[in-house]
């Protein structure tokens, strides 16, 4: 009988334990949650308001926007409109004497997913991708990269294997997580080698791209705040000559500094269309670029 | 609150059966109507008067169950469509509105809809208790996504229920079955619909057109079919039976079957709370017809308050009607031939399910077909194919039955115990990698 009781009575004991327990950490929980909600929702209610404000200014919509027509429309999306961007409009201009062909022999492109897109979109003859998702400074000469025509090499054995004329590097995005110092620090490190490896050519440090103000609001991480931030310390260090920064945020911009909605499904990558466009306005205005 | 999240996975269930198995007999029907509110107040913490429409729908249940089952005549009539208003008046007004749906109106509204036809009908007496009509709507197993499940079929477990060790064990084995399912397997597929999306259909190759949708009909599958395990096992775990939902659907030969495997607890309801009232096939041919018209045209529209899903409910009519004119015995003969005719149909309906967009379904549908591509990468196929091969492999495989029947034939408990904490641990850590990267295994 008495052992029926202390049974009792230490069922009783575990069952208030866990209420309590429950109730007290459930206050947490709920705490949490809320305040998660409190944070999208008074950012969504900014880029509501700013969002529909912009739905009058915006570009043409993706339809129909897929090829050379699109570009004739885009200089009026963007803020800045350096001096290259401003040739791309209407049809294709080629540098003097060069065509898209030849623009892109001997070039080489390093980047993460927007170089890979770049690469299966953009209509792209010639050059050679260094590129994969998550591809970052940090890691560049760890990995091994699947590179057309070479296999599975890593980034030195790229920079061994020929002569670039050009070289692209569109990195940082995957990086923004980390300390920005160090990552500025990296990519600078990152160009000398690459001026060491390869010094007659030109190196075009790019603008990393915007995500969509949607995107923007809502990650503590990856927004254009951050993105832009990083973009103008590695714009510091082109020289103009040997080391250009190109920005090609104005060609797909919503007009206050985002990634427009109609270039994108997934508020992250322009679609797949898209990257001719890119790929046409680098052998047009690109060469001759300078830092802004 | 959702069943495949760390919250409820680790924090919230293991206090409700703690405390539910800790407490005597009586008070366990408390316990869970407590946890279930705390488990739905969490899913509408931002509108916290969502919780309020569903108590209110269930006392509204309550008295005019009590109502139509105590009096006679037209009074009777008179509740039930009041009753049936209330609730589908609810339902209608957040379809078709700008509001944020509450979690779970489309599946609690139709078993409170069904609760008062049956009492009507006399399938049910009506419940006398208002704890009972209160649990059998909110009750957290099915509140959110189902099954759909009758009055009839739980309230003597209301009353009464009992959970032996063996059906704890075998319940939380289906528990996690269906967690495997969804995080596993749907959730990985999915990613590959987003690349998709992502790229812009006209970007995409023919042959990855094709694997896109195949990926996606099996996402759908697994994500789905996990979440109802997910609520028959935690039922079982606590007593109760809830109804099947899926059987095998994918291996159907026509879809007239697979429309009686696939979310079976929604075709019932649809059969015999539409179709049968309105004369079934009992009012000639044509009349069938138009009866199977509306069904169909409403299941669409249950499912989302979008021209594509009355599109797509409109087409499943056709396939059916068609199906009924002949073929559908034809093919239920040469089954080699109904299994190839589904393998077609089921990816091409749940596209026109999958795409909003009626222009963009149409970019779709030419690149099934190899019309208007701009821009397309010709390695895209193969590049998907590394990536979600594997992941498309095992979902063939599952969608036959034929593993899952394998692992219930093993009689060592040992070894399937330590194939589900695999699948578990792996559930986790997939829930947990799938928080810190807002897009799921997107990398930039």
């Amino acid at each position: 009988m008495e052992k029926k009781r202390v049974n009792k009575t230490w069922r009783r004991g575990l069952l208030l334990l866990l209420v309590a327990a429950f109730s007290l950490s459930g206050a947490g929980v709920f705490q949490r949650k809320i305040e998660e909600n409190r944070r999208q929702n008074s950012q969504r209610q900014e880029v509501e308001k700013t969002f529909e404000q912009m739905l009058e200014k915006q570009p043409a919509e993706a339809d129909g926007a897929g090829k050379e027509q699109s570009e004739g429309e885009q200089p009026q999306a963007g803020g800045q409109n350096t001096g290259g961007t401003g040739q791309s409009s209407g049809e294709e201009q080629q540098a003097p004497g060069e065509s898209r062909e030849e623009f892109f022999q001997d070039t080489l492109f390093i980047g993460d997913s927007r170089t890979v897109g770049l690469m299966e979109y953009g209509q792209i003859q010639g050059a050679t991708f260094f590129a994969n998702s998550g591809m970052s400074v940090y890691h560049i000469y760890d990995k091994k990269v699947s590179v057309a025509g070479m296999g599975d090499v890593s980034f030195d054995e790229v920079l061994s294997s020929k002569k670039f004329r050009k070289i692209f590097v569109m990195l940082g995005i995957n990086e923004l997580g980390y300390p920005m110092n160090s990552t500025v620090k990296k990519y600078g490190g990152f160009i000398d080698t690459l001026r060491q490896r390869q010094p007659d050519a030109v190196i075009y440090i790019e603008a990393n791209l915007h995500v969509t103000q949607k995107r923007s609001a809502q990650d503590a991480i990856y927004n254009n705040a951050n993105i832009d931030l990083f973009n103008q310390e590695i714009a510091k260090l082109a020289d103009g000559k040997q080391i250009r920064y190109v920005d090609v945020n104005p060609l797909f911009d919503d007009g206050a500094g985002n990634l427009a909605e109609g270039y994108t499904n997934d508020a992250t990558h322009v679609l797949g269309k898209y990257y001719q466009v890119w790929a046409d306005w680098l052998a047009a205005g690109a060469d001759g670029q300078t830092a802004p | 609150m959702v069943f495949s999240s760390l919250e409820f996975l680790l924090w919230f269930l293991p206090f409700f059966l703690g405390i539910y198995y800790l407490l005597p007999g009586k008070y366990r029907n408390l316990c869970l109507f407590a946890f279930s509110i705390v488990f739905y107040a969490y899913g509408t913490l931002q509108q916290p008067a969502y919780l309020l429409l569903l108590l209110i729908s269930a006392a509204v249940n309550y008295v005019f169950g009590h109502q139509i089952g105590r009096t006679q005549g037209k009074k009777r009539r008179a509740m039930l469509t009041l009753g049936v208003i209330y609730h589908l008046g609810w339902l209608v007004f957040f379809k078709f509105g700008n509001f944020p749906m509450p979690v779970g109106i489309s599946f609690y509204t139709f078993q409170a809809v069904s609760y008062l036809a049956d009492v009507y009908r006399g399938a049910v007496t009506f419940e006398k208790k208002p704890w009972h009509v209160g649990l059998y709507l909110t009750m957290f197993p099915q509140l959110i996504s189902g099954p759909i499940t009758r009055f009839g079929q739980i309230r003597e477990k209301f009353s009464e229920r009992v959970c032996t060790r063996k059906a704890f064990l075998r319940g939380m084995e289906t528990f996690l079955m269906g967690l495997g399912f969804k995080v596993l397997l749907a959730n990985r597929l999915g990613g590959l619909w987003k690349n998709i999306g992502g790229i812009g259909y006209e970007s995409v190759s023919v042959p990855l057109a094709w694997m896109g949708i195949v990926a996606y009909s099996l996402q759908i599958y697994f994500d789905f079919y996990g979440y109802s395990l997910m609520a028959v096992g935690l039922g079982k775990m606590i007593g109760f039976s809830l109804p099947v939902n899926f059987r095998h659907p994918y291996l159907s030969c026509t879809m007239t079957e697979f429309w009686r495997r696939w979310h079976i607890t929604l075709g019932s309801w649809f059969r015999d709370y539409v179709y049968i009232p309105l004369g079934g096939n009992r009012k000639g041919r044509s009349r069938m017809y138009l009866n199977m018209l509306i069904v169909w045209s409403l299941t669409g529209l249950w499912h989302g308050a979008d021209w594509n899903f009355l599109i797509w409910g409109l087409f499943l009519f056709a396939v059916i009607s068609v199906e009924k004119l002949g073929i559908g015995r034809y093919l239920n003969e040469k089954r080699w031939l109904g299994h190839l005719y589904m393998f077609l149909l089921i990816p091409l309906s749940w596209l026109i399910f999958a795409v909003n967009d009626l222009g963009q379904l149409g970019i779709y549908l030419g690149r099934l077909v190899g019309i208007g591509g701009v821009n397309v990468f010709a390695g895209d196929f193969v590049k998907y194919l590394q990536q979600y091969g594997v992941f498309l492999v095992i979902g063939l495989l599952f969608a036959t039955g034929i593993p899952e029947k394998i692992f219930f034939a093993i009689r060592r408990q040992g070894v399937r115990w330590v194939i589900l904490l695999a699948v578990l641990a792996g559930s986790l850590y997939g829930i947990y990698m799938g928080m810190n990267d807002p897009f799921l295994y997107f990398q930039f």
